[in-house]
């Protein structure tokens, strides 16, 4: 299917509108509702487009303060783990790859869970230290998954998936042995193994903003060289493409976007993998085309996931991570039933 | 430029896990020849054009193109001198021949510009040269071997190299798809000069096709030079350790080798 420009431009637009709609949503429902056009009057009010003087101060607290960093922070999550879903999808050639199949995730989630139960919770410069053992995680297990895969100085594709589920199941054993040593200690790390938005405010947003922004702007400024790599490593070299240090950079960048989420958020899993994969059946392969679009509609299903996670059993909520499962899963298996072969890319 | 040396080999040798596959190789090809490595599995055919190629990256002062170094040449730089075409490309890629084609101008593209219309006029003229413009809004990984070979070919002619290194281009094609691709190899070599170093299986295609055919056995080359004066049935028999008879070609007179079953008596077995 050949998608001609202002047809692109058409979708990415239509993506962007959704997203705004839902994020609207976010912020209207809740255990006090609020209707979606009172959201829009406040926020327009709060940049003084409009008089504000009949908004309930209630409202403007619970929408700014509450509902509107949460799905900001749902947003930004869902493009970041999109993003590294896309960009390990591409390197891997395999619909599979994803962080928390590869064990980036659980990596993030063990360094973090190490840092609750030794109890440094200390923060510099607006950087938890759990965030910062949750980088060292992710980080260290990419480099053993990866130094395990590696035969000479590459690393095949195969192997590389292998590794990391056994390092992933490794690694869960350990968060469980952590959970039954320090039982005071257990629902938090559930928290980190389940995955909520709960813990939101701007401050993650920000630093979830920080990170994903420019790396989302590195991974399209090597749009072409992905292109190329997943059409055959030995071409890509042979076209000029260094092959070995653009996959370095894309590790370490992966490594970086999956700590942050999962430091502020815990593992959510599937957002990575549906999402990138959905996007390139619809849109093709092409990452100057599919990265923009993998950022909107991950971003979107994220906050849809968390409204769902906050209303279906109100006042309870489900952790976004069951929510994310819930549909990602059918909805894989769906797509391998639908079309085998275009699954088997 | 004809006859100048293209590419200069001096005492290459390649050890894999304690195997000795290339055993000390020096050789040159001249430039806008065309050049057929033969030679039984295991030979080391591939394994002197993944050098060449630098998909192994050779010692220093080993390989020369155009008296320079591969090692001294950027990556891109290098690209814009020595295409090369594997065996198979990933047939799970969705990408429009098009857009693979175009892939060959990535040397000429710096990162934070896009493809200009130069870059876009050439992988069009590329698939022109190489018969692929009518198929080239199809996803590669819906047309046939033969044509999607013709794509990488054409995605190497668009790096507008001097050299094209070929990895078994007609492996897996029917008779008129093997013709097709070779007769386009021919093609490029006579209207562009393009010098080509070529893997083949098929000793007629060689025959057919090369100025030169390189004949390697256990990682030497057993002998270099035109077909009709380096093949023979001892060489062969050394080399293959089969019996042929050779033929010439009543057409063009080039030499046709056909190879004798070791099991003469097959057919009265069969009546009998």
């Amino acid at each position: 299917m050949v998608i001609n420009k202002s047809r692109y431009r058409f979708i990415v637009f239509v993506s962007f509108a959704v997203l705004i709609v839902l994020i609207a949503f976010a912020a209207a429902i809740g255990t006090v509702k609020i209707s979606v056009l009172d959201v829009f009057k406040t926020l327009l009010s709060r940049f003084e487009l409009i008089n504000g003087s009949k908004i309930l101060k209630t409202n403007e607290i619970i929408i700014f303060n509450i509902r509107i960093p949460r799905a900001l922070l749902a947003c930004f999550i869902g493009m970041g783990l999109s993003m590294v879903g896309l960009v390990y999808q591409g390197i891997f050639k395999n619909p599979m790859a994803d962080p928390f199949v590869l064990g980036t995730s659980s990596g993030s989630a063990l360094g973090a869970a190490i840092a609750i139960v030794l109890g440094i919770e200390k923060t510099f410069l607006g950087l938890s230290s759990i965030a910062g053992c949750a980088f060292a995680g992710a980080i260290l297990t990419t480099f053993v998954v990866y130094n395990i895969a590696k035969v000479g100085n590459r690393a095949s594709n195969t192997n590389l998936l292998l590794s990391g589920v056994a390092m992933n199941f490794f690694l869960s054993s350990i968060i469980s042995f952590i959970m039954v040593l320090d039982r005071n200690q257990v629902e938090k790390i559930v928290f980190w193994t389940l995955g909520s938005l709960a813990g939101a405010n701007y401050k993650n947003v920000l630093l979830l903003m920080v990170i994903t922004i420019p790396s989302g702007l590195i991974i399209y400024s090597f749009a072409r060289d992905l292109n190329i790599i997943t059409t055959g490593e030995e071409t890509a070299s042979s076209l000029g493409v260094e092959v070995e240090r653009v996959k370095n950079l894309m590790f370490i960048i992966s490594s970086l976007i999956v700590a942050t989420c999962v430091s502020v958020s815990g593992i959510i899993g599937f957002v990575g993998l549906i999402m990138p994969h959905i996007v390139k059946i619809i849109i093709g392969p092409d990452y100057k085309k599919a990265l923009p679009l993998t950022l909107l509609w991950g971003a979107s299903f994220m906050v849809l996931c968390d409204i769902l996670s906050r209303s279906l059993l109100s006042p309870a909520e489900i952790p976004v991570g069951v929510i994310t499962s819930f549909f990602g899963a059918p909805y894989f298996i769906y797509l391998l039933y639908k079309d085998k072969k275009k699954v088997i890319q | 430029m004809k006859n100048d040396k293209a590419l200069e080999i001096k005492n290459l040798s390649y050890t894999a896990l304690s195997n000795e596959i290339l055993k000390n190789i020096s050789c040159s090809f001249k430039s806008g020849l065309f050049y057929s490595i033969i030679g039984p599995n295991g030979s080391g055919k591939t394994t002197l054009l993944r050098h060449i190629s630098r998909n192994l990256m050779p010692k220093e002062d080993v390989i020369f193109i155009e008296g320079k170094d591969v090692n001294d040449f950027k990556g891109t730089d290098f690209a814009k001198i020595v295409s090369y075409v594997p065996q198979q490309i990933d047939s799970s890629c969705t990408f429009t021949a098009f857009d693979v084609v175009l892939m060959g101008r990535y040397p000429y593209v710096k990162r934070f510009e896009g493809e200009k219309k130069k870059d876009i006029d050439i992988a069009l003229w590329a698939m022109k040269a190489t018969n692929t413009f009518n198929i080239k809004d199809k996803n590669i990984n819906l047309l046939s071997g033969g044509e999607r070979q013709r794509v990488i070919i054409a995605r190497a002619l668009a790096q507008q190299g001097k050299i094209l290194l070929l990895d078994e281009p007609t492996a897996h094609l029917d008779i008129h798809h093997q013709i097709e691709i070779m007769d386009t190899l021919k093609q490029l070599n006579i209207n562009y000069g393009i010098t080509i170093l070529c893997v083949l299986h098929d000793l007629n295609t060689a025959c057919e096709y090369s100025d030169y055919v390189v004949v390697m056995k256990d990682g030497n080359i057993e002998n270099m030079g035109k077909p009709q004066e380096v093949l023979n049935e001892k060489l062969i028999k050394k080399v293959y350790g089969i019996d042929v008879s050779i033929i010439k070609n009543p057409v063009n007179g080039n030499y046709h080798i056909i190879p004798q079953s070791s099991f003469k008596s097959n057919r009265e077995y069969n009546c009998g």
